[in-house]
């Protein structure tokens, strides 16, 4: 089976930094000298498990996740990269940026205290960046007495609160990472749980592959000058492409052969989805960075406008008119907010506000965006490189979001 | 994909980001294993060559057998090598006892005047996340300020793979391509692509490096493993932590934090 990077959401304090060292300690994956550290903290240390991620001075020190940080470890099954993030709302880009690196989430939600704010921002979040396997943990039972009720009770709510958003959760489990119930080990102290712990319920999910046509989509990064030739670099994001066949390269709509495929310095006959080549064309002259190149009859939409469901993560507010700079795939333009058409309350679901000014830090909506030239764009289901981008402002990135149309 | 494959093309991917988005980067080239592997990656990029200068912070306490492998492979891969020193901290008094201030003078300067000098803007290196939990919070374009500091407390967001982050003027992005990778990853690309190693990662006499630097500061480990097949299959069963041998490490708590945010690799 292959990798799975999995993100640990959450709000604040509800334990998301202790379960993933309670996961690597459990599994025998800390090295020796770490987990002796632990074993003599013992339990005069609550935060000794949430240290192994929180490495920062900072964090030891105030005991709260500043940054993201990823660590790795191995079952006979397969490897699991888990992503640790902030729970704090003032350090959302941190979240968000170890969310778009994940393929599943384990949302975590204290059991004495439910859900809160950040456990629903999360929980839109990890919706609307596409991530479909989620589990949810039920942690600290230990401060609910392992209670039966309790559990069901927090159960049914965020079950039904994320079907609301599109996502079936794969399982949802009662833990105390704490304690080290049910996360690797089964507990006995909740003789009324017959669910798979935390660690089964991870071995068990299985990303679904795209099923269906995967158009070709292959993005340009750079022209690159290969013993007297023009080489085009860059990756194949879906589908394959051969040598011989016919290519077309837009915006610009270039037409052209695919004369070699080179790996490195090896010809190949062909490329398939994630792999990075260089290309040799029979006319690479007006081949750039950001063009995609596609099958001649299957290219993707070239717009100037398109609605996105977006995050803002700028201490400096978004506001319509604002000039910013698209990024999508190798592509980058220039454009403007056209229109902030609705700002999101991600607890309700509801919109705060429809036709807005402004976009604060921490918000999330859908918004229109006019760019200066044509970007080329795919259903985010489909393609997901081209359904997706980061929105920079004054050079820097200060949010980002999912094509809707 | 599988595992091995989807690093390699990532990596190649950061690698050409890093090449098309600045106008003068760089590869620093320590001739450990990692960025060894890093500028291995390069030259698949690159079809074979690496088209900007790879640097080796040198602070004349290297082991000989680095040299040795420097030279050889730097010719033979044809490489731009520039070989960075802190001249006035070679020549003064370094307090050799002070780790910090060692590796501070000695390796953060050096690499700072030849930043300067050359007039670069990104700096590919070949940390990763598994070596250290300080590298664990580190992005794959990670800007330093005019100070040369990592501002490990206001990092730029980074979104999948749209690597959009950039310095101020007069300063410089660190790319790091290995992020994801982990010291077996490292090994077993070693072995699939057949690449050269120091010969110090093999055990003589019941002993051998894990990692390697400057000779005072490093330790050799317990092992019994004189082959590639033997490292993988220590490194599959052991829990002794990687940089076990290495002095940095050992310093005072947060040690590595320090260095790293006064520009440290």
């Amino acid at each position: 089976m292959g990798d799975l990077r999995i993100v640990v959401a959450g709000h604040v304090d509800h334990g998301k930094s202790t379960i993933i060292g309670r996961l690597l300690y459990d599994t025998g994956s800390l090295p020796r000298q770490v987990a002796d550290r632990l074993e003599k903290a013992g339990a005069s240390d609550p935060a000794a498990l949430a240290c192994i991620t929180d490495q920062l001075s900072e964090e030891q020190e105030g005991s709260f996740t500043l940054d993201t940080a990823q660590a790795h470890f191995r079952t006979a099954q397969r490897d699991y990269t888990l992503i640790d993030t902030p729970g704090h709302r003032e350090f959302l880009k941190n979240m968000v940026t170890g969310t778009t690196q994940a393929d599943a989430a384990l949302l975590v939600v204290d059991a004495a205290e439910g859900p809160l704010p950040q456990t629903y921002l999360h929980a839109y979040l990890i919706a609307m960046l596409g991530i479909r396997e989620v589990i949810v943990a039920i942690n600290k039972m230990d401060l609910v007495s392992y209670e039966c009720h309790r559990f069901h009770l927090l159960s049914r709510q965020i079950a039904g609160h994320l079907q609301r958003i599109g996502v079936v959760p794969r399982a949802i489990i009662p833990v105390s990472a704490q304690e080290g119930d049910h996360v690797v080990r089964p507990s006995s102290r909740m003789s009324w749980n017959l669910l798979p712990t935390l660690m089964q319920a991870m071995e068990e999910l299985v990303l679904q592959e795209q099923n269906g046509y995967r158009p070709l989509r292959f993005l340009v990064q750079c022209p690159f000058p290969a013993n007297g030739r023009q080489a085009i670099l860059g990756r194949v994001t879906s589908g394959h492409l051969h040598q011989g066949q016919t290519i077309v390269f837009d915006p610009g709509h270039h037409q052209t052969a695919v004369v070699s495929v080179l790996l490195g310095q090896q010809e190949v006959r062909m490329a398939s989805a994630g792999q990075s080549v260089g290309l040799l064309l029979e006319d690479p002259t007006p081949v750039k960075r950001g063009q995609v190149g596609s099958n001649v009859d299957d290219a993707p939409v070239a717009t100037n406008r398109f609605s996105a469901r977006v995050f803002w993560i700028s201490p400096q507010s978004l506001t319509v008119k604002d000039k910013i700079e698209v990024l999508c795939g190798t592509q980058s333009c220039r454009g403007h907010i056209e229109r902030i058409a609705k700002v999101i309350d991600p607890v309700s679901l509801a919109a705060v506000k429809t036709d807005a000014a402004r976009l604060d830090d921490s918000q999330v909506a859908e918004i229109v965006i006019r760019t200066e030239w044509p970007v080329c764009i795919d259903p985010a289901d489909v393609v997901p490189e081209l359904g997706r981008f980061a929105l920079l402002r004054d050079g820097r990135i200060g949010g980002g979001g999912v094509i809707v149309k | 994909m599988e595992r091995m494959e989807e690093l390699e093309h990532r990596s190649i991917y950061i690698i050409r980001e890093a090449y098309a988005c600045f106008q003068k980067p760089a590869v620093l080239w320590s001739m450990g294993k990692d960025s060894t592997v890093c500028i291995a990656l390069c030259r698949k990029a690159f079809l074979g060559t690496v088209p900007f200068p790879v640097i080796h912070i040198d602070t004349r306490q290297k082991f000989p057998a680095m040299y040795a492998f420097r030279d050889k492979w730097a010719k033979t891969w044809g490489l731009n090598l520039l070989v960075a020193e802190n001249a006035a901290g070679l020549a003064g008094s370094v307090d050799c006892s002070d780790k910090l201030a060692c590796c501070t003078a000695l390796k953060t300067e050096a690499l700072k005047q030849l930043i300067q000098a050359q007039g670069l803007d990104a700096i590919l290196l070949a940390i990763r996340r598994d070596e250290h939990g300080v590298r664990a919070k580190e992005r794959h374009f990670s800007p330093r300020n005019t100070d040369f500091q990592w501002n490990y407390h206001d990092q730029p967001p980074e979104l999948w793979d749209l690597f959009g982050a950039r310095a101020d003027d007069n300063t410089h992005v660190r790319v790091h391509p290995l992020l994801d990778w982990t010291e077996l990853d490292v090994w077993r690309y070693v072995q699939r692509e057949n690449l050269p190693v120091v010969d110090l990662y093999f055990a003589k006499e019941g002993k051998r490096y894990r990692s390697i630097g400057c000779a005072p500061c490093c330790e050799p480990v317990e092992s019994e493993a004189t082959t590639l097949e033997d490292i993988l299959h220590e490194l599959e069963t052991t829990r002794i932590g990687e940089r076990q041998g290495r002095a940095q490490d050992k310093e005072a708590a947060y040690a590595m934090q320090q260095l790293r945010a006064l520009g440290y690799m």
